[in-house]
This record gives structure tokens, C-alpha cells and sequence, in this order.
């Protein structure tokens, strides 16, 4: 056997082919869970299928979140699809899917998608090009869609708490009028006593919790909470602190506390929560001593 | 793993009793890899780095030997997933060797030898193999899927007598390293195992080994618990809003009870040893498994819940050759198909997508006394990538790997 086919059989054995890139694609600007990241340059048109269609339910897609279903229709005898961003590198490689009832004969493709953080806000083209059995592409289909910066809760008042890990933390904030509000108790107003008739609106007149992040160590995306007044908060001095309810197998959070009038920064503190935070009682009153602030 | 048949007099006596501990240390360090990435894997957060220093293995082995009684325990530390100690292998056993002498091999005039414990599975060659002793730093992925571990809790009864080799076993079939049942059997039926072989010297100092292997068992599909009503939010309209037609029911569910399946495995191997003058020894190999359902350690068999039987066909060769006293080169070539009847549906078209696990390693090693030092490069395919074609194709992940070993 000659030298060169000899290495030719070791080749074979081997498994020759392009291997596909272990880099999960964290860094992209689009994202799509469960496909396959495709690092480099997007295709280039090669004599493969025709995409044909390329679909979203909505014009606009706020940065930062991942819940925007996407669908296409490709040309026949189409095997795969990648679907990228006009001008940016990087694309997520899909196998194509089984054809819609309304074009038997066409392939179809469907995914999730979102915007990274750091996604440039303004007009951008969603683009998907299918594949052939030899990996050639055709001409793509795109769509004309919005990315939007996520907005910041409105409000008179808000008190902001973001963290970035697995930690259960808890914001509480006390109002000038003595209330609290946290994860148990979510709003600062304190309702008559029983037998005093009650306002069925009077409850808006508090600072509300939107919600409680990382709640029992289920993972929200990026976790946050908010304390909003809606309506004209009272004059005086407000505490806000943060409860490290569980580290959630984390070895420490690193938190970040704002808080806005009318969306003007009145101040702002951040500080990391340990395991020994978790130790201390977690009711109202808990919590170390984050922000305090006068209106 | 079998006696070291090179280790060295007994430490300790006490009465008839006498003690050995050995031992040895495999330090890695994985220079350069196609898979290494800094990043944290999305669903198991688990580190992506390979690039890293490692203690592969760090094994300790206790015997005793009294007449025909023995016992061993080996504990082996590693720091794959973090620094970890578990038990290797833990073994009774008695062995009736006629005519036997002290400076004899262990295996060479032992006419029965029965072991229970912890004890290698004795499916064709690679399986049972000492790993002190193997030239190659992992086993091939055939191995990997079908025995993970190499261990397994049992009974066997093995010998030789002249030229013919031969080996039976009866096991949980739990292997210690079932990606599943971590080495606890699911069932109270047993897997039978079993080696005939025969040991055949030549001229010229050529010996040739060859086997055929057998398997036969049952595994447990896990049943599902009894589940309660719930609800669940599905945003039809994409609003971010909880409307109140987007609200589902999921029910509860009466769970589903556990079903037993079989799984059974064939295979054949041949070893052919030789003696080069100026060279030194060296050893070609070829195996080969074919198996029904008993993938536990890469792609898990579970004809269950994939209703229909799942089909696994490996095999490995290679060459092993030493030059001169202090060197050894290798190269070894493993391909196991972990699903031949997988299909992969690519738009309208249903194609066959099997699920292939193939690496060609290159190895070179040079030892001095009780140390080996040895670099090897892993060409790896497998099935987890996807490529431009939408099949199924490699996720690079080819690597270069030094290895430092003592024992002792």
C-alpha cells in the first residue's frame, strides 16, 4: 500500500469532516436556546434551497429577554436552517422541522429567540437560510424587526434591588408611615383595623413588590425586584434593606439597590449577601441596611 | 482489577497471613483541547474548561493471602468532578491451584479461582483489564458504554487449564459506573457474563489470545410516581401579560409502574503477542461487542420509553510496541455505534442518524523503573454536533493529553 493511501485509510478510520464548533454561543447577539451555535461568518448563497418565508408575532423585541417564537417556511428539499442578524457574525444552526399543513411540500423551521444584553437598541433584519444534504444555502428570507432597551418600571417612586446569581434574596422597604414591604407582606400600605370600613382603592397609595426573585431558589433570567408607588409617595425617610433568604448552593451575591423619583436617580448602594446573612431571622425588620433616603 | 503480576513481597505478615499495599498515581495534564471552552454548560453548570491539570486516578490496593484465601479492597481518588474517593473493587475469594508454586504467575496454573465482591466484569479483554498496566490512557468508548466502570458486584468463577481460558459470572448488573443506577441494581434479577478463551504459545516467542464473550440480563425501566394537578402559564399571544384564556390544567397523573427489559451482548477477541529481538515485545488486538439494550454509560439504553429495541455494535484494534526498554508506542482505533437503527428527521426527509463514538489514539510513553511518562493524541468523533447539512456530526473535541505515572 502506498504511503498516501495508506494515509488515506487512517484518515477514513478516523472520521474525517468538518467538526462543529463547541463554543455554546453565550457571547452572540441573538440567542437561541437548543440550537446549535455557528460561529463565523453567516452563509453565502451556494446552489442551495431557497428560504421562503421568514415570521415573528411581533415587530418589536425588547433586549435582554428571550420569548419571541419565530417561523419559517423553506424550499424544498431543505435539510437545515441557520438564522442570524443581517451583519453580524454568528449564526444558530437548526435541523429543519416537518412542513406546515399549508405548504406540504416545504420544510419548516421554528425557534425561540432573544436579545443578548448588550444587543445595539434600533432597527435590525432577522435573516434564515436553509440547507441542502450537502450543506449547500440558498438565497435567505428575512424579516424587519425593532430591538427595544427594556423598560424601567414606572412609577413615583421606585426602589430597585438586581442580582445576577442563584442567591433567594429579599428586598424590604419601610415607608416614612412605618410600613413594609416584602416578599410575605408586598405592599407598604397598612390596612384599618378590623371593623373600620376600608377603601378599595386605598391599597394603591403604597409601595407594591412586583415580585419575589429567585423565589424559593427557582432561577428567574436575571433576578430583580421593585417596591413601586404609583401614586404620590409620603414625605419622609425611607429604609431600604436586603434579606439573603437562601444562598441557594451560591457562595456569595453581589446586589445592587437604586432608587428613582419620577425615573431620577435619588440614590444608590450595593454590597454582597454571605451564607452567614441566611442565619438571621427573615421576617419584617430583616435584612441588612442598604439604602436610607429623605423625600 | 486482577493482582498486579508484578507487584512486589508482601509488607506485613501475621501468622499465615500475609499483606500487600500497593498502589499508583496517574497525574494528567490536558495541554490543548478542541472542546475546552471558558464557560459554564447552560443546563448542568457545570465548568466547560478541559484545558486543566488532573489526577485521573490515585489508586490504593489492600490484599491479604492466606493458602487458597484471599481478600483485597482498592480505593481509587480522582479529580474529574472535584477531589473524590470511592471504593474500586472489593473482593473475597479462593483459589484451588494444583501443583501450583510461589513463583508462578497468578493465572498460570489456577485450575478455579472464585472471587465475589466488587469484581471486574469478565467481558472480553479490555473490560477486565489491570489499568495499572494499560498502555492507553482511556479505554475505548465501546468499553466506556457497555461495562462503565469495569466493576460490578458478583460472583465469579474463572480458571485455566493448558491452553483454554475461561470465565462465568453472575452480577447485579449495576456497573459501578451506570450513568443510572450508580452501581446499585434497580432489579433482583441477575446478569450472567462470561469469557471462553484460549491462551496459545507459538514459535518465536509468539502467543496468541482469543475469546468469545457473552452476556445475558435484564434492566429496569424507571416508572413515574403519581402526580398532582397543576397549572401552568403558556403566553398564546406573547404579551407578557397572564390573560385569562392562557392559563392551563395540567392533571394529575396515576404514575406508571417500572418494567423490566432484557439486554444481552456478544463478543470476540484476539491478541497476538510477539518478541522483536532488537526491539522488544509488542501486542496487536482486535475486540468486538454486539449488544441489544445495554448501553449504561454514554447513550443510555432504554427500550422502554424508546419502544423499540436499541441496537449497539463496537470494536477496537490496534498495536502496542515497545522500543527497547524504556520506550512504547501505540496506536489504537475504537468505533461504537451506540443507536444503529436511530432516524433523524431533516425536513421532509427521514434519514438514518446513528449514533457513532470513534477515536483514533496515538501514543508514545517512556518508562523508567516504576514510572511511565506518556503523551497520546485523541482524534474523537461523535454525534453531538450538528453540521451545515443538518445531520448529525462531530462536536470537535480532539486533545492532547500528558500523563505521569508511579506506582508503587
Amino acid at each position: 500500500m502506498r504511503p498516501a493511501h495508506a494515509c488515506a485509510l487512517v484518515l477514513a478510520l478516523a472520521g474525517c469532516g468538518i467538526s462543529a464548533s463547541p463554543d455554546p454561543g453565550l457571547t452572540a447577539l441573538l440567542q437561541i436556546p437548543d440550537a446549535q451555535y455557528r460561529p463565523g461568518a453567516l452563509p453565502a448563497p451556494s446552489g442551495g434551497p431557497d428560504a421562503i418565508s421568514l415570521q415573528t408575532r411581533h415587530a418589536a423585541l425588547t433586549i435582554g429577554e428571550l420569548r419571541e417564537h419565530i417561523t419559517g417556511v423553506l424550499g424544498p428539499g431543505t435539510r437545515s436552517a441557520v438564522v442570524g442578524i443581517a451583519g453580524h457574525d454568528g449564526g444558530w444552526l437548526l435541523p429543519a422541522g416537518v412542513p406546515a399543513f399549508e405548504t406540504p411540500d416545504d420544510p419548516s423551521v421554528a425557534a425561540t429567540v432573544g436579545l443578548a444584553d448588550g444587543f445595539p437598541p434600533g432597527p435590525f433584519t432577522l435573516v434564515v437560510w436553509g440547507g441542502d444534504d450537502q450543506g449547500r444555502f440558498g438565497a435567505p428570507a428575512t424579516v424587519d424587526l425593532i430591538a427595544d432597551a427594556a423598560p424601567t418600571p414606572a412609577g413615583e417612586l421606585v426602589i430597585a434591588l438586581a442580582w445576577d446569581g442563584v442567591a433567594d434574596l429579599d428586598l424590604h422597604v419601610v415607608d416614612p408611615l412605618g410600613g413594609e414591604a416584602w416578599a410575605d407582606d408586598p405592599n407598604t400600605w397598612v390596612p384599618p383595623p378590623p371593623g373600620e370600613p376600608v377603601d378599595p382603592v386605598a391599597y394603591l397609595t403604597g409601595g407594591i413588590l412586583d415580585h419575589d426573585g429567585n423565589a424559593s431558589c427557582h432561577r428567574d433570567g436575571r433576578p430583580n425586584e421593585h417596591v413601586i408607588w404609583t401614586m404620590p409617595p409620603p414625605a419622609g425617610t425611607y429604609i431600604v434593606r436586603v434579606d439573603a433568604r437562601a444562598m441557594c448552593g451560591g457562595p456569595s451575591e453581589a446586589w445592587y439597590i437604586a432608587a428613582y423619583r419620577n425615573g431620577v436617580l435619588l440614590g444608590a448602594a450595593r454590597g454582597v449577601s454571605t451564607g452567614d446573612d441566611v442565619l438571621d431571622p427573615h421576617g419584617a425588620g430583616a435584612g441588612v441596611l442598604a439604602l436610607r433616603f429623605t423625600l | 482489577m486482577a493482582a498486579d503480576p508484578q507487584a512486589p513481597p508482601p509488607i506485613a505478615t501475621r501468622g499465615d497471613w500475609l499483606f500487600d499495599l500497593t498502589g499508583f498515581v496517574q497525574a494528567d495534564a490536558v495541554v490543548w483541547s478542541q472542546a475546552s471552552v471558558d464557560e459554564l454548560d447552560p443546563s448542568t453548570r457545570e465548568p466547560l474548561n478541559e484545558q486543566r491539570f488532573l489526577v485521573r486516578r490515585g489508586l490504593l490496593r489492600a490484599a491479604a493471602h492466606k493458602d487458597a484465601l484471599s481478600a483485597a479492597i482498592e480505593l481509587d481518588g480522582d479529580t474529574q468532578d472535584g477531589p473524590t474517593v470511592r471504593i474500586f473493587g472489593a473482593q473475597v475469594g479462593w483459589t484451588y491451584a494444583p501443583g501450583a508454586s510461589p513463583g508462578d504467575p497468578p493465572d498460570a496454573r489456577t485450575l478455579v479461582a472464585v472471587t465475589a465482591g466488587l469484581v471486574p466484569i469478565p467481558f472480553g479483554v479490555d473490560v477486565p483489564a489491570n489499568v495499572r498496566t494499560q498502555p492507553f490512557l482511556e479505554q475505548p468508548a465501546m468499553s466506556r458504554a457497555l461495562f462503565p466502570g469495569n466493576f460490578d458486584a458478583g460472583l465469579t468463577v474463572a480458571g485455566s487449564y493448558g491452553f483454554a481460558r475461561w470465565s462465568l459470572a453472575i452480577m447485579n448488573g449495576a456497573p459501578a459506573g451506570d450513568a443510572q443506577w450508580r452501581g446499585k441494581d434497580p432489579t433482583s434479577s441477575y446478569d450472567f457474563v462470561g469469557r471462553l478463551g484460549a491462551d496459545i504459545p507459538g514459535p518465536r516467542r509468539l502467543r496468541v489470545e482469543a475469546g468469545v464473550s457473552a452476556l445475558s440480563g435484564t434492566g429496569l425501566h424507571p416508572g413515574i410516581p403519581p402526580t398532582k394537578d397543576g397549572i401552568q402559564w403558556v403566553d398564546d399571544n406573547q404579551n407578557g401579560i397572564v390573560d385569562p384564556t392562557e392559563i392551563q390544567i395540567v392533571p394529575g397523573s396515576p404514575g406508571e409502574p417500572s418494567q423490566k427489559f432484557s439486554r444481552n451482548a456478544v463478543g470476540a477477541d484476539v491478541q497476538v503477542h510477539w518478541c522483536l529481538c532488537a526491539l522488544g515485545t509488542g501486542t496487536a488486538f482486535f475486540e468486538a461487542a454486539l449488544a441489544t439494550n445495554l448501553d449504561r454509560g454514554l447513550v443510555y439504553s432504554d427500550p422502554v420509553a424508546a419502544s423499540r429495541d436499541l441496537r449497539q455494535l463496537g470494536f477496537v484494534l490496534g498495536a502496542v510496541q515497545d522500543l527497547g526498554p524504556y520506550a512504547q508506542v501505540g496506536v489504537r482505533y475504537d468505533r461504537y455505534d451506540a443507536d444503529r437503527d436511530a432516524m433523524d428527521r431533516e425536513g421532509t426527509a427521514l434519514v438514518n442518524a446513528h449514533k457513532i463514538f470513534s477515536t483514533l489514539a496515538i501514543m508514545a510513553s517512556a518508562r523508567w523503573a516504576d514510572a511511565r511518562f506518556t503523551v497520546e493524541y485523541d482524534r474523537e468523533r461523535n454525534p453531538f454536533g450538528r453540521g451545515d447539512d443538518g445531520a448529525p456530526t462531530t462536536l470537535a473535541a480532539d486533545r492532547l493529553t500528558l500523563r505521569a505515572q508511579v506506582r508503587f
